[in-house]
């Protein structure tokens, strides 16, 4: 039999196949689970008070004792840095979290009343991703006073955006569906057709984006707590560890190395997730990266 | 113009036509051995339902089907050449200027970026060796012979500054500009409205008169099919199930699928006092594996041989095959919505 | 109940007089203001319980939409639409929930119209629980209930729209309009998006279901073979009017309106030997934001005179219950039955 050759493209990907749990994904959760497992057990394994002074070893290097040397007031940075990850996890987890919930509800709510509610809605928006996450944190504490409350809110309005451009998309594109329709014609309310017949079509797609803002929202807290804006000293945080141990390179780099490799490591974890599961989500987009 | 005498040689020959999908034990055939014959002038038509694999046939004929699939034919020849060998490169001098397609949705077809002007004169300088102004004067020769209206200023534009019906003219005149022998016209008016739908089917009936081409015709509307076609396949599950000259297969169906729809179609048109005799189920998904007769499950006629033997498309009268082991009996009328009351 | 005992009853199901509906549409390139679409100029509908009103028209004649104000989704610029004698406009808050109980729809897109992340038991159960009608198990007991009805297995109450074929979904859809046992059920090209051996099974699906349940089809489509089959009576709708209406049988068999003529005779017949008789339009529906003055068709019309410019025609009585809006039919008609002998 003659086969027509110039037909014989090669084969796509079978249809029906499952995903098989993505490489980026596994490795990003190990990282990540290894970085929430020490934060959570720091009182058992850290070997002293983060905040504990030993002014007679100030700026050392590892050594035994000192798995990771100490700081300018003889502090252990192992310890400093377990403890540090809490404030930051937790820090990041809820600018997120709260960037997620307000930015899908502003989204949803432009793309379905749509005309002014989306004009207004959407320029408040354009404002927001004006505004540098520095500059938003500096007007916040001038306003709130320094803390993590302040630096939570500041990168959740950063971020917000993120989740409400997203969620507009896809408001959009399922407004004016047959299955929306459908609901309106059985008397369905504005709210019930949000929640049961919009917002599930966004579930996979603010998970994606929820994986990449997470990392960001990480930076943004080191950058703020490496400015003062954050955690207040004493109390440990990644961002002032590293503010700390500045002042102290040319006489010890290991105060400052090793939190600029726990925040890498951190952020890396949560980017290899994000790309996971955007791939296993939406196989044919590109992985988002950073 | 005359149609010439049918010679003996016909202008399109397929044989044994397989496209599947995948490869090995995932292997989904779409069409199992379709054999096709048009003849000069003549207008064939491939008439069945969504799925059934009519526009994968006529994709194939070009071999444009899409990727991840793979054709093979014993025969698959065009005025006696044969194209089973050629490459990319030699299809595409076939493409356009001896065999040309035109489409259900004419914004596919057509390119968005150019004007129809454009577009025409690429066929003729490509196929024809035309350029510059003789090319522009046969560009509005063209639109004037799809009855555009204002040719010398539509062929200006741009698709979209066009209606529905216009884009289809346009369509039409691009793919007729290099005087193919063979159009493929894949359910050409499907997506017009009804007024617009008879205009579009009368221009390629004049238009194949007037260039005496032929005409393969993909359509799932059994009406269209009978007001132009010469001879008529019904395809099923991938496979021809029914071929014969229009006139013989509209009187006499000696398959009980065809027969099944021509009885719809036809109760359609009676009043609503008439009750409807749907055929049961759904046509098989593309690639779907059925023992023996794919339209066993869905036959009123079915008996156990249907379920283990597959009917082969067998000569049941003069220019007349079907495929079913009872065929005889079936255009004897048995089983037929008359025969049961 | 008799056709006759329906009759006399007052009251029709649904009254639509006058109804118009407009849009606003994208400004044009280089203009200031909106153009606005006029899609539903002034038509009026009457269907009577338990029957089926076809209404049929190419794409832009604005059946659709008449369909959607019926339904209240899309906003009525004028006229009334009286649900069993409630005035729907004036009634408020109670005509709302009157046209949620009373009236529902099914849409063409068997795909689009179901909620891809919903089971079909909820699909179903939705509008019985939008209205608040009954307890958790006597909504299942309705939805399993009206599964079967439809035709469907038992166990496609926890399956999703996806496992389905588009006619199996249609069916899903048809079980959702009814579930609320509606008077009206408004079918929007219910069957356009199906094979044809697919499309006759629903045809025949949904006149069952009247016949069992005695409700009434507002049913809107182009394909006018299938009108013809499913209602009584029909309307023909051309750019927002309407422009005859009348006893399918006498609609179809003896058009009045020449746009109706050129409709009935465009439909290809299934028989090769078939006499043609082809009154074929020339040109396209114009466009609705600038419709032609006086009657619409007359751009299109063959038989169009001065007089059609000037003035718009008004449906008018023409004989065996069918209204037209033609200057000029009795001409036509006349016309047709001195050279129709000498044709054949």
């Amino acid at each position: 039999m003659a086969a027509i050759q110039a037909l014989d493209v090669p084969a796509a990907t079978p249809k029906g196949q499952r995903v098989p749990l993505d490489r980026r994904l596994l490795v990003g959760g190990v990282g990540l689970a290894i970085i929430v497992l020490a934060a959570l057990a720091a009182p058992l394994i850290a070997p002293f008070n983060p905040i504990e002074q030993h002014l007679d070893a100030r700026l050392q290097g590892p050594s035994g004792t000192y798995l990771l040397g100490t700081d300018n007031l003889g502090r252990d940075t192992l310890s400093r840095l377990l403890y540090g990850l809490r404030p930051s996890l937790i820090s990041g987890l809820a600018a997120v979290a709260l960037a997620a919930v307000s930015g899908t509800v502003v989204g949803m709510l432009a793309g379905y009343f749509g005309r002014w509610a989306d004009a207004v809605l959407s320029r408040l928006l354009d404002l927001l991703i004006a505004w540098p996450t520095i500059f938003l944190a500096l007007a916040l504490v001038l306003v709130i006073g320094p803390g993590q409350f302040g630096v939570v809110l500041a990168i959740a309005l950063a971020e917000l955006p993120i989740f409400a451009r997203v969620m507009r998309a896809i408001t959009l594109s399922n407004v004016r569906g047959e299955h929306v329709e459908a609901a309106r014609s059985m008397g369905a309310s504005a709210p019930r057709i949000m929640v049961r017949h919009i917002f599930p079509f966004a579930l996979s797609p603010l998970l994606v984006q929820f994986a990449i803002a997470a990392p960001l929202a990480v930076v943004a807290e080191a950058s703020l707590g490496y400015l003062g804006l954050g955690t207040q000293p004493p109390a440990p945080s990644l961002g002032g560890i590293l503010s700390d141990a500045e002042l102290y390179l040319s006489q010890t780099y290991s105060a400052a190395v090793f939190p600029i490799l726990t925040i890498a490591l951190l952020v890396l974890s949560l980017t290899l997730i994000a790309d996971g599961l955007q791939k296993m989500l939406d196989p044919r987009g590109a992985p988002v990266g950073l | 113009m005359s149609v010439q005498p049918a010679s003996a040689q016909p202008l399109l020959e397929v044989r044994d036509l397989r496209v599947s999908f995948g490869e090995g034990e995932s292997e989904r055939v779409a069409v199992h051995g379709v054999s096709l014959t048009v003849r000069e002038g003549e207008t064939v038509a491939l008439v069945g339902e969504s799925g059934c694999g009519k526009s994968l046939t006529s994709l194939a004929l070009l071999k444009l089907t899409p990727g991840g699939s793979s054709a093979t034919a014993d025969v698959l020849s065009l005025d006696g050449d044969d194209l089973t060998g050629l490459d990319e490169d030699q299809m595409s001098n076939i493409r356009g200027k001896r065999i040309a397609m035109v489409f259900q949705n004419p914004m596919s077809a057509l390119n968005p970026v150019l004007t129809i002007g454009h577009q025409i004169t690429e066929v003729l300088r490509r196929h024809m060796g035309l350029r510059g102004k003789a090319a522009r004067a046969r560009a509005v020769e063209m639109l004037e012979l799809v009855e555009m209206p204002d040719p010398a200023s539509r062929v200006n534009q741009y698709p979209h500054q066009m209606s529905g019906g216009m884009r289809q003219r346009a369509m039409i005149a691009v793919a007729l500009s290099a005087g193919p022998d063979l159009l493929i016209a894949d359910e050409p008016t499907t997506a017009l409205d009804v007024t617009l739908q008879a205009q579009v089917m009368d221009l390629l009936q004049r238009l194949q008169k007037e260039l005496g081409m032929a005409v393969l015709l993909i359509s799932h509307d059994l009406g269209v099919v009978a007001e132009v076609a010469d001879e008529v396949n019904v395809m099923y599950a991938g496979r021809i199930v029914e071929r014969a000259d229009a006139r013989t297969l509209f009187r006499e169906p000696a398959h009980p699928y065809t027969r099944a729809l021509l009885q719809t179609v036809r109760d359609l048109e009676s009043a609503d006092t008439v009750d409807l005799a749907p055929i049961p189920g759904a046509p098989p998904a593309l690639g779907q594996v059925i023992p023996g007769c794919s339209f066993a499950p869905r036959c009123p006629l079915v008996f156990d041989r249907c379920h283990v033997e597959s009917p082969p498309l067998r000569t049941v009268g003069p220019n007349h095959e079907a495929a079913c082991h009872i065929a005889e009996e079936v255009m004897s009328g048995k089983g037929s919505p008359d025969d049961r009351v | 109940m008799t056709e006759s005992d329906r009759a006399v009853t007052d009251r029709p199901l649904l009254e639509v007089t006058d109804l118009a509906v407009s849009f606003k549409v994208a400004r044009a390139r280089g203009s200031w203001t909106r153009p606005v679409v006029r899609a539903v100029d002034g038509i009026s509908l009457r269907i009577e319980a338990g029957e089926t009103l076809g209404l049929v028209g190419e794409s832009g004649s604005g059946k659709s939409t008449t369909g959607r104000a019926v339904l209240q989704l899309v906003p009525a610029d004028s006229g009334s639409i009286q649900l069993e004698g409630t005035d729907l406009a004036t009634a408020g808050a109670n005509g709302r929930e009157l046209l949620r109980k009373r009236v529902s729809m099914v849409f063409q897109d068997p795909f689009g119209s179901l909620n891809a992340r919903m089971k079909v038991g909820d699909i179903v159960g939705e509008p019985l629980e939008i209205q608040r009608i009954g307890d958790r198990p006597s909504r299942r007991s309705r939805v399993t209930e009206i599964l079967d009805l439809v035709g469907l297995p038992a166990d496609a109450i926890s399956r999703y729209p996806h496992e389905f074929s588009g006619g199996q979904r249609q069916r899903i859809g048809i079980a959702r309009a009814l579930a609320v046992e509606p008077a009206l059920v408004v079918c929007d090209e219910p069957v356009a998006a199906l094979d044809v051996s697919v499309q006759a099974q629903i045809l025949r699906l949904l006149k069952d279901l009247q016949r069992e349940t005695g409700v009434a089809y507002l049913f809107i489509a182009h394909d006018l073979n299938v009108v013809r089959h499913v209602s009584r009576r029909t309307a023909v709708m051309y750019l927002g009017k309407i422009v005859e209406e009348g006893p399918s049988s006498t609609l179809f068999g003896a058009p009045r309106h020449p746009y109706t003529q050129a409709l009935t005779s465009a439909i290809p017949i299934p028989d090769p030997d078939a006499p043609r008789r082809r009154l074929v339009l020339t040109g396209e529906i114009p466009s609705p934001t600038n419709p032609p003055s006086g009657c619409r068709f007359r751009t299109r019309c063959p038989y169009a005179q001065e007089r059609c410019a000037a003035e718009v025609p008004l449906l008018e009585p023409a004989g065996d219950g069918v209204s037209v809006a033609c200057h000029f039919w009795k001409e036509i008609a006349a016309s047709k039955e001195t050279t129709e002998p000498a044709a054949r």
